[in-house]
């Protein structure tokens, strides 16, 4: 027989609690809306950057033939042509192209945006400014030295293994190098999740309190949020080193093979973008569960006393 | 103290002779004229970072005049002080590397000289161009074909290691270490002292030098060590006990036709050795413990050095070959040659497998040809030993690893540096510039004459410019060669005339560019009026004919060269069709528009400085471009979605 102790609804819970429940699509616009974002940016930036180089290519109502083989092969020497032949390049910024650097920046802020969307959407409530801004400014009060402090920890077992010097432990301690940075910001970026999704349920009466709050909520559940981050991005890099070693391999030789390319290219991002999708919605399923909790023990307190 | 320590210490040093052996003898001919030879005693002070030490130098005038002064290279006067050439010139860097906090004594070194002596007679002297060079007034000048014979003491504080010398923890690399004859030609000595960028000239000869370390140290140095046979276990060793003191040990050191001698030491506790032989040539390579993965990496590029050499110049003569892998923490010493010794470097790991450790390894082990055995004036001519050096690396990266990187879809050919480093200045200074006066010294030295070799190889064939450089390295080895033997000798094998070649690349600053300016198509009419010879006109309507293609080359460098034009016409027709270049720009008109044009088509300047604007055609080559494009942004999507950015 199930008894308020021993039911899951009324327990706290932590994060993998809630991970089955975050990868069912809901198919909302939000949804759609935050995967498309992501397959902007990398479709729309691609189309601008290749934009932009077949402009420093152009000339007399034509084109260098520079990069005919570019397809199958780059010679370094032939980038070193490119950079340094066109009197347009100076750097960085006009090789690029300012509408990749403001599309990029653009789409970027949308996928940020409609991640919070989406999560404001799910709580049912409005996507203001504020609490999005405001939880920022938590997460890097609250969150940031300690999550170098733990970046500093865990590079130690790098370095532990690049000392013992054999050529797995390298491999290792090369893949960590790669791993860890990523993991650990993937973590500073729940901390910063939650302190907005915390603001947005309930209204910042105490500072102090809600600070604190927002900090226990991770490092109360830090083995699970640590090893959720490391999976989930341990996944994404996965997929995303698939996809170029796929697109390495295939080369662009043929029309097809780069259309197939970028086909692997845009299900990949959809891909991972569902793997954040899930966390987004991890945070909220698990501050939800949090507040249920609490609302429930002060209602049953409030009914004893 | 510390100087009634050493005054003790020199005092002892003659008796450290105590049991001399007899030298081997690589050679039975020499192969140099042996005009500077050194018997050397060293004592080194690992704690102080400091050497004090014994010289007899045997030197030999092989000038045309006699000489009553003789200077002495105190290199290591160069780290004395804020006001030395060195440092003025140089503000205490170095291609990167940077001198030891300046504000600590330890960071600075000195050469002082204790006494000089010829047959038992003090002399005097005075510095030079500043304290790195000694003037020695000898008693009576020396008239050529004689010998001259000085007995100098004196003592050496390494600085903290930069610049290729010092310590640095407990590695010490001794460069430029003992005072250091300079060079006498005809009636004149060259002696210039120790320039920030330029490296060093000198004169062949035999050095038997004995340093004293305390037992612990391992050794890597040029020559050979004579091996001591333990009486208590019967086994071979490199280093002799001390007689005068069981703490410390002697390593007898000997080598012949070199001139210059290096050594670096550390903790036998803390390096690695490893000894093997390659083509009768006996190897030992010390290594960080650390760095034991990338070993395997390091022979086989000094296995494929010595082969290469030997197939394109000669082999190899010397017996032995030292190769240092520096500590992290001392990469000022890292990089560098010395006669039958050159410093390496590398990593601990390297996953993505660039080429790095053996781009220097390659690089350094050319410098036994072109710097150990050509001894070209370093200081004069500096690209007459780095720029042949970065030419063999080149060459040899490109024919032994098929370049720097390389992987399916992107590679880097040997010669990127050079030309990366080419096209970012390409009207430098000439070659023959003093390295000291030179405002673009790693391109005048290093890469311009590396692309400047290859387009002579391209102007005169692979075949004749091996043979080129083959008879250059035989017949100017040890002989202290110049661009001008270089240039004798080509133009004998090649039986060229090689003025032009050497006025535009060689001491010139021009470039070789052309581009293709515009193509166009001309619309062809014809019609009109038309009055016949009875005075009669008429007049035929104007009508199109086929339209014709134009296409506009222009000569945007200095240098004038012949060039090939290949164009590819809407007919299918190809042509081909070479150009002066004397004018600045022409125009070449075809019978049918242009689809494809490229300038240069055969490769034959390899030093032309624009193939972007040298292609065209009217359709941009859109694939390769989106493939990369969509390449970079997947990365970079990649990567933020690796951060997980919510």
């Amino acid at each position: 027989m199930e008894t308020f102790q021993t039911s899951n609804e009324y327990s706290p819970q932590g994060p993998w609690a809630f991970v089955k429940k975050s990868l069912t699509p809901t198919c909302s616009r939000e949804d759609a809306e935050f995967i498309l974002s992501w397959v902007a940016f990398a479709v729309a930036g691609a189309w601008s950057l290749k934009s932009r180089w077949l402009d420093l290519m152009a000339y007399s109502n034509g084109s260098s033939m520079l990069a005919q083989d570019w397809g199958t092969r780059l010679s370094g020497n032939d980038l070193v042509y490119f950079l340094k032949g066109s009197p347009t390049i100076t750097n960085v910024e006009s090789f690029v192209g300012p509408v990749f650097i403001f599309l990029s920046l653009g789409i970027l802020f949308l996928i940020l945006r409609n991640g919070w969307r989406l999560q404001a959407h799910t709580l049912g409530q409005p996507a203001h400014f504020s609490p999005w801004i405001k939880g920022l400014g938590d997460a890097l009060i609250i969150g940031l030295l300690p999550t170098i402090l733990l970046g500093w920890l865990l590079g130690w077992l790098g370095d532990g293994l690049r000392w013992i010097g054999t050529l797995p432990a390298m491999w290792v301690a090369f893949l960590w190098s790669i791993l860890l940075p990523m993991a650990l910001t993937s973590f500073w970026m729940i901390q910063w999740s939650i302190c907005r999704v915390q603001r947005l349920i309930g209204p910042v009466t105490d500072y102090k309190h809600h600070l604190r709050f927002c900090l226990n909520a991770i490092w109360k559940n830090i083995g699970s949020w640590l090893s959720l981050a490391m999976i989930s991005t341990t996944l994404r890099l996965a997929l995303s080193y698939g996809a170029l070693w796929g697109a390495w391999r295939w080369g662009a030789g043929t029309s097809a093979a780069l259309w197939s390319v970028i086909l692997i290219q845009v299900g990949v991002t959809i891909l991972n973008a569902g793997i954040l999708r899930s966390l987004l919605m991890n945070v909220v399923h698990f501050l939800s569960n949090q507040h249920f909790v609490l609302k429930t023990v002060e209602d049953l307190k409030r009914r004893v006393l | 103290m510390k100087r009634l320590f050493y005054r003790l210490l020199l005092g002892l040093l003659p008796f450290t002779l105590w049991a001399q052996t007899s030298n081997p003898v690589w050679f039975k001919t020499p192969l140099a004229p042996r005009l500077a030879n050194y018997e050397i005693e060293a004592y080194v002070n690992p704690v102080e970072h400091a050497l004090k030490g014994s010289l007899k130098l045997t030197w030999k005038n092989a000038g045309t005049e006699a000489t009553d002064k003789l200077p002495l290279h105190l290199y290591l006067n160069a780290f004395k002080g804020p006001n030395s050439i060195f440092m003025q010139e140089g503000s205490g860097k170095l291609r990167g590397d940077r001198m030891g906090d300046d504000s600590f004594e330890s960071s600075w070194g000195y050469c002082r000289l204790l006494s000089v002596t010829s047959e038992g007679r003090k002399l005097s002297g005075s510095y030079g161009e500043d304290e790195s060079v000694y003037w020695i007034n000898l008693m009576q000048a020396v008239a050529p074909g004689e010998t001259l014979t000085l007995e100098i003491q004196w003592e050496s504080q390494f600085p903290r290691v930069f610049a290729r010398t010092g310590w640095s923890d407990g590695f010490l690399m001794a460069a430029q270490w003992f005072p250091k004859v300079g060079v006498y030609q005809g009636s004149q000595w060259t002696s210039d002292a120790h320039h920030a960028d330029t490296e060093f000239f000198s004169d062949f000869g035999t050095y038997a030098v004995n340093v004293n370390v305390p037992r612990g140290f391992w050794l890597a140095h040029s020559g050979e060590a004579i091996s001591y046979i333990d009486p208590v276990d019967g086994l071979k060793k490199d280093a002799w006990p001390d007689p005068a003191d069981d703490k410390r040990m002697i390593y007898k050191l000997y080598a012949e036709d070199i001139h210059d001698f290096a050594f670096a030491m550390k903790s036998n506790l803390d390096w690695k050795r490893r000894d093997f032989s390659y083509r009768g040539v006996k190897v030992s390579l010390f290594y960080e413990p650390s760095h034991h993965l990338m070993i395997d990496r390091h022979v086989a590029a000094i296995e494929a050095s010595l082969r290469l050499t030997e197939e394109w110049y000669f082999k190899y003569p010397y017996p032995v070959l030292t190769v240092v892998d520096p500590p992290e923490n001392a990469s000022g010493a890292d990089g560098m040659e010395y006669p039958t010794m050159i410093m390496a470097g590398t990593n601990a790991f390297d996953p993505l497998k660039f080429r790095i450790p053996e781009v220097v390894t390659v690089h350094e082990f050319g410098h036994q040809y072109f710097y150990g055995m050509l001894a070209s004036n370093e200081v004069d001519e500096p690209w007459l030993d780095e720029g042949f050096t970065s030419y063999f690396e080149s060459k040899a990266m490109q024919r032994h690893y098929s370049g720097l990187f390389n992987s399916r879809r992107f590679q880097l050919p040997g010669n990127f540096q050079s030309l990366t480093s080419y096209l970012m200045t390409p009207n430098s200074d000439p070659l023959t510039r003093k390295g000291y006066e030179s405002a673009t010294y790693g391109n005048t030295a290093y890469t311009k004459p590396d692309m400047v070799l290859q387009q002579l190889e391209a102007l005169l064939g692979h075949t004749t410019m091996s043979n080129v450089v083959t008879t250059y390295a035989r017949e100017m080895a040890f002989k202290h060669p110049t661009h001008l033997d270089f240039k004798r000798i080509a133009e004998r094998i090649s039986g060229r005339n090689l003025d032009i070649f050497w006025s535009d690349y060689i001491m010139g600053t021009g470039t070789l560019d052309y581009q293709i300016e515009r193509v166009s198509v001309l619309s062809v009419r014809e019609g009109g009026w038309n009055i016949n010879r009875e005075g009669d006109a008429s007049f035929e309507s104007i009508r199109e004919l086929l339209p014709q293609g134009r296409i506009k080359l222009e000569r945007r460098g200095d240098i004038v060269s012949p060039i090939t034009l290949w164009v590819k016409l809407s007919t299918g027709e190809e042509r081909k069709v070479r150009w002066d270049g004397k004018d600045r720009w022409v125009h070449f008109d075809f019978p049918a528009p242009i689809v494809q044009a490229q300038l240069d088509p055969d490769y034959e300047y390899p030093i032309l400085r624009d193939r972007l604007y040298a292609s065209w055609s009217p359709k941009a080559p859109t694939r390769g471009i989106a493939y990369w494009a969509h390449l970079v942004t997947t990365f970079l999507t990649y990567c933020l979605q690796g951060i997980g950015l919510l």
